[in-house]
C-alpha cells in the first residue's frame, strides 16, 4: 500500500475566473475575488458567481461543430487537460498510449427540460401534446451533453489517451477521490502518467436551489463558481516534486452529528503519511454544508486553526474542481515555498515551513475525503 | 425517491440477506461503490416555471417547496450510494461513479482495490438506473443508440445478430458484497467465486461510436488479465458487453479475437449478452452481468445469448446461441464499455 508515494504529483494547470495560470492566480489571492453577475435573473437568490471565460479550444484542433455539442464544463475540463499536456510535452499533443484518466465531475451539465422547452409549449398556448413538444425541442446533442462523463470522452479522443480511467462524481470528495485513485493507477503500473482533474457545477438557475436544499435552509447562501483544475501524476518527474502521502475516506449520513469521524480520518491519513500534526503546515478545505459538518471541521481543525484555509472565499463553490484547485495550490505552495493563510477576511502569503499539507474535502450529504500532501522524507 | 434508488435499495438488502449479512454486523471498515446515471428529473417539477405570462425561473424559485425533494430536480447523482449508507449506517467511504455504461463496472473493479489495498473489509457495490423516462430517452434517440425497429416484438434485442439494430433500454439494479477472504472465511459465508482483476481504457476514438477494432475494450481486458495475474488461455468464458448496436458487436469481437489471439484462444471462449434477456440497464448493466459471470464460474453454467438466429459474419465468436450450457470455468471476464469509449473489465476466478 506505500507504492503510492513514490508517485509525484506536478504541472498544476487551472481555468477559473480569476485567470488560466498560476503565476496571475497566485498572484490575485491576496485580493478579495468581486464576484460578477450570475446567468441567472437577479432577483433569484445568489445573484452572482464567479465566471470563467469561455474556454479556446482552437489550438486543440477541436472542430467547431463538436465544440457546439458541449457544455461549458466539457469545454473547461478540455481546456485544462490540454493545458497539462500542453505543459508536459508540447511536442507530442496527440498520442499517449500509456496515460490516464481520473477525473472528479459534476452530477450532470445539462438541465432537462429545458426552460426552452417550456417557452415553446407556452408559446403555442399548451395545444401541443407536452411529450411532442418536449421531443420537438430537445437539442439534437443532449444525450451527449447531459452525460458528464462526456468529458471525459473528449479528453481521450482529442489527447489520443488510451490508459486507464475512472470519473467520481458529484462533489468535492469525489474530486479528491479522482487524486487518490489516478496515484493508485500510477503506483501500481497500470499506467505511467494520470493525468488527474475535475470540473466545477453548472452555472444555471437550478444550482441556487440544489444549494439550499443541501445546505437544509432557505436560500443559496454560497456564491457559486466556474473552474477546472488539473495535475499530473507520473512515476518518472523530479525528485523532489510533492507525492501523496496519505488519505482516508468515510460519509456519515446528513442529517446526524458528524462526531469524530473527521477526527478520526485525519489521524487515519496522518497514520497512513508517517506524519504528525507538528508536521502539517497548511490545511485546505471546502466549505462545509451543514451545521454538523461546521462543527465537525471546527472540532477536528481546532489544533490547525491557524493554518486553515477556506478556498471557496476566493474562488466561489466549484463542486469536484475544488479538490485539484487545492492540490494545485498545495504544489504551487511548496514550489515557492509559500502559503495563503487567512487573518479575518484577508489573505496573506507567508513562508512554508512544514513538510506538508492537509486536504479536507466535504459533500453536502456526508461524504468526506481528506488527503496528505508533501515531500516523502522516507 | 427515484427508481433507480428504489432499485439499488431493493438489490442492496438482497445482495446482503443473500451474503448472510444484517445491516447492524457489517464490519465498521465497510464502504459503498455504486454506478448510476443521469438523475431521472420529472417534467411535473419543470411545469412549476409556468405562470400565466410563460415558464419563469423566479416562479420555480417561489414554489420550490413544492418540488419534490427526491426527485432528480434537486438531487445528484450519488442519490444511491448516500442512501444505502444512511439505511445500511455505513460510515466507510463511499464513492459514486460516472462512467456512462461502465458506471457499475468501475464501482466493482475499484471496490474490490479498496479490500486490496485495505482500506476496507467489506464493500458493497454495483449500480442502479432507469432511463425509462422521456427527457433521457428522448436525447438517446436523438443519438441513434437505441433501436426503433418494429420487426421482431420482444426479440428485439438481438446482440451478433445480422439483424440487430440498436440497443433496447431497459431499467433495475444490481448489488455484490466484496468481502475480504479472511473476514469471509471467519464468518463462514458462501463464497461464489473471486473478483481478481480490473481493467479499464479508453478508446480515444469519437464521443458517438466506439473504435472499430475495439482498442479501448482490447486494453482493458488485457489490464484486467494482467491484475487478475490471468493468462489468457486460462479464461473460459466472457459476459460480452453485447448491446445489439450495429457497431458495439462488430468491434467487441475484433476486441475479444485480438486480445485471446494466442492459440486461437479465442475460438475456444464462450461469449454471451446478457442484455438479450435483460435489456441495457445503462449506468448499471456492468453489475447484473458481473453478477451472471459470477453465477457462470460458481456454477459451471453459461446462460445464452437470446435472439441470435441469423450471425453477423463480422460476429464469428461462440455466442452460445438460443440455450445454456454447461461449462467449467477457471477464469471468466465480464465486459462493459461506456458512452465515448470508456471501457471497463472486471476478471473473475472460480474459487477453491
Amino acid at each position: 500500500m506505500s507504492g503510492f508515494r513514490t508517485v509525484k504529483l506536478h504541472l498544476p494547470q487551472l481555468h477559473c475566473a480569476m485567470g488560466d495560470d498560476w503565476e496571475n492566480v497566485w498572484a490575485a489571492l491576496g485580493s478579495p475575488a468581486v464576484p460578477g453577475p450570475a446567468p441567472w435573473p437577479d432577483e433569484l437568490a445568489a445573484a452572482s458567481a464567479h465566471v470563467a471565460r469561455e474556454p479556446e479550444l482552437a489550438p486543440y484542433g477541436v472542430d467547431r461543430k463538436l465544440v457546439r455539442t458541449m457544455e461549458k464544463q466539457a469545454r473547461m475540463a478540455l481546456v485544462g487537460a490540454g493545458r497539462l499536456l500542453e505543459a508536459w510535452r508540447p511536442d507530442h499533443l496527440a498520442d499517449r498510449p500509456e496515460t490516464g484518466l481520473f477525473m472528479g465531475l459534476p452530477t450532470i451539465d445539462e438541465p432537462l427540460p429545458s426552460l426552452a422547452v417550456l417557452e415553446s409549449w407556452h408559446a403555442a398556448g399548451g395545444r401541443d401534446d407536452w411529450n411532442t413538444t418536449l421531443m420537438r425541442e430537445t437539442q439534437p446533442f443532449s444525450g451527449l451533453s447531459l452525460l458528464n462523463s462526456s468529458a471525459c470522452a473528449h479528453i481521450a479522443a482529442t489527447f489520443g489517451l488510451n490508459g486507464p480511467m475512472a470519473a467520481y462524481s458529484p462533489f468535492a470528495d469525489a474530486g479528491l477521490s479522482a487524486v487518490i485513485d489516478g496515484v493508485h493507477a500510477v503506483a501500481e503500473a497500470e499506467c505511467s502518467h494520470a493525468v488527474i482533474g475535475a470540473v466545477s457545477t453548472k452555472l444555471d438557475p437550478l444550482l441556487p436551489l440544489q444549494h439550499a436544499h443541501w445546505e437544509g435552509r432557505a436560500g443559496g447562501l454560497r456564491v457559486p463558481g466556474e473552474a477546472s483544475a488539473f495535475l499530473l501524476a507520473s512515476a518518472d518527474a523530479g525528485r523532489n516534486d510533492p507525492v501523496l502521502l496519505g488519505y482516508a475516506r468515510g460519509c456519515h449520513p446528513l442529517r446526524d452529528d458528524h462526531g469524530d469521524m473527521l477526527v478520526d480520518l485525519i489521524a487515519q491519513t496522518l497514520e497512513m503519511g508517517r506524519c504528525t500534526p507538528t508536521d502539517v503546515g497548511w490545511v485546505l478545505s471546502n466549505q462545509p454544508w451543514q451545521a454538523a459538518h461546521k462543527e465537525s471541521l471546527h472540532r477536528a481543525l481546532f489544533a490547525f486553526a491557524p493554518l486553515h484555509l477556506p478556498i471557496e472565499a476566493r474562488f466561489g463553490y466549484v463542486g469536484p474542481a475544488a479538490a485539484t484547485l487545492a492540490v494545485g495550490l498545495v504544489l504551487e505552495g511548496m514550489r515557492r515555498q509559500r502559503r495563503w493563510l487567512t487573518h479575518g477576511a484577508r489573505w496573506e502569503a507567508l513562508p512554508m515551513d512544514a513538510s506538508c499539507a492537509l486536504l479536507v474535502m466535504y459533500s453536502p450529504m456526508g461524504q468526506i475525503a481528506v488527503a496528505l500532501i508533501g515531500r516523502d522524507r522516507s | 425517491m427515484e427508481k433507480r434508488t428504489r432499485f439499488g435499495l431493493a438489490a442492496a438488502l438482497e445482495a446482503l440477506a443473500d451474503a448472510g449479512l444484517v445491516p447492524a454486523e457489517l464490519p465498521l471498515r465497510s464502504g459503498i461503490a455504486m454506478g448510476s446515471g443521469v438523475p431521472e428529473r420529472d417534467p411535473a417539477d419543470m411545469h412549476l416555471a409556468l405562470g400565466p405570462n410563460g415558464p419563469d425561473w423566479r416562479l420555480l424559485h417561489q414554489r420550490a417547496a413544492e418540488l419534490n425533494p427526491n426527485s432528480g430536480l434537486l438531487n445528484s447523482n450519488d442519490h444511491l450510494s448516500m442512501s444505502l449508507a444512511q439505511v445500511l449506517g455505513i460510515n466507510g467511504p463511499n464513492l459514486n461513479f460516472s462512467t456512462a455504461c461502465a458506471g457499475a463496472t468501475h464501482a466493482i473493479g475499484h471496490g474490490m482495490r479498496m479490500i486490496r489495498r485495505g482500506e476496507c473489509d467489506l464493500m458493497i457495490v454495483g449500480g442502479a438506473d432507469s432511463v425509462l423516462n422521456l427527457p433521457t430517452m428522448i436525447g438517446l434517440h436523438l443519438l441513434g443508440a437505441p433501436s426503433t425497429a418494429e420487426r421482431f416484438g420482444d426479440r428485439l434485442c438481438r446482440p451478433f445478430d445480422r439483424d440487430r439494430s440498436g440497443f433496447v433500454a431497459a431499467e433495475g439494479a444490481g448489488v455484490l458484497i466484496l468481502e475480504r477472504e479472511a473476514h469471509a472465511q471467519r464468518r463462514g459465508a458462501q463464497i461464489y467465486a473471486e473478483i481478481a482483476g480490473f481493467g479499464s481504457g479508453m478508446d480515444a476514438y469519437r464521443i458517438s461510436a466506439p473504435h472499430p477494432e475495439g482498442l479501448g475494450a482490447r486494453l482493458a481486458m488485457q489490464r484486467a488479465l494482467r491484475d487478475a495475474r490471468l493468462d489468457p488461455a486460462d479464461v473460459g468464458h466472457i459476459n460480452a458487453h453485447g448491446t445489439s448496436t450495429p457497431l458495439n458487436d462488430p468491434a467487441e469481437t475484433l476486441a475479444i479475437s485480438t486480445t485471446f489471439a494466442n492459440g486461437d484462444h479465442y475460438r475456444r471462449l464462450s461469449v454471451t449478452a446478457n442484455k438479450s434477456m435483460l435489456g441495457h440497464l445503462i449506468a448499471a448493466a456492468g453489475a447484473p452481468e458481473c453478477i451472471a459471470t459470477v453465477l457462470s464460474v460458481a456454477d459451471g453454467i453459461v446462460p445464452p445469448t437470446l435472439n441470435l438466429e441469423n450471425p453477423d459474419p463480422s460476429c464469428y465468436l461462440d455466442y452460445v446461441p438460443g440455450s445454456a450450457r454447461r461449462q467449467a470455468l477457471r477464469a471468466a471476464l465480464s465486459n462493459s464499455f461506456g458512452f465515448g469509449g470508456l471501457n471497463a473489465v472486471i476478471a473473475v476466478k472460480a474459487y477453491d
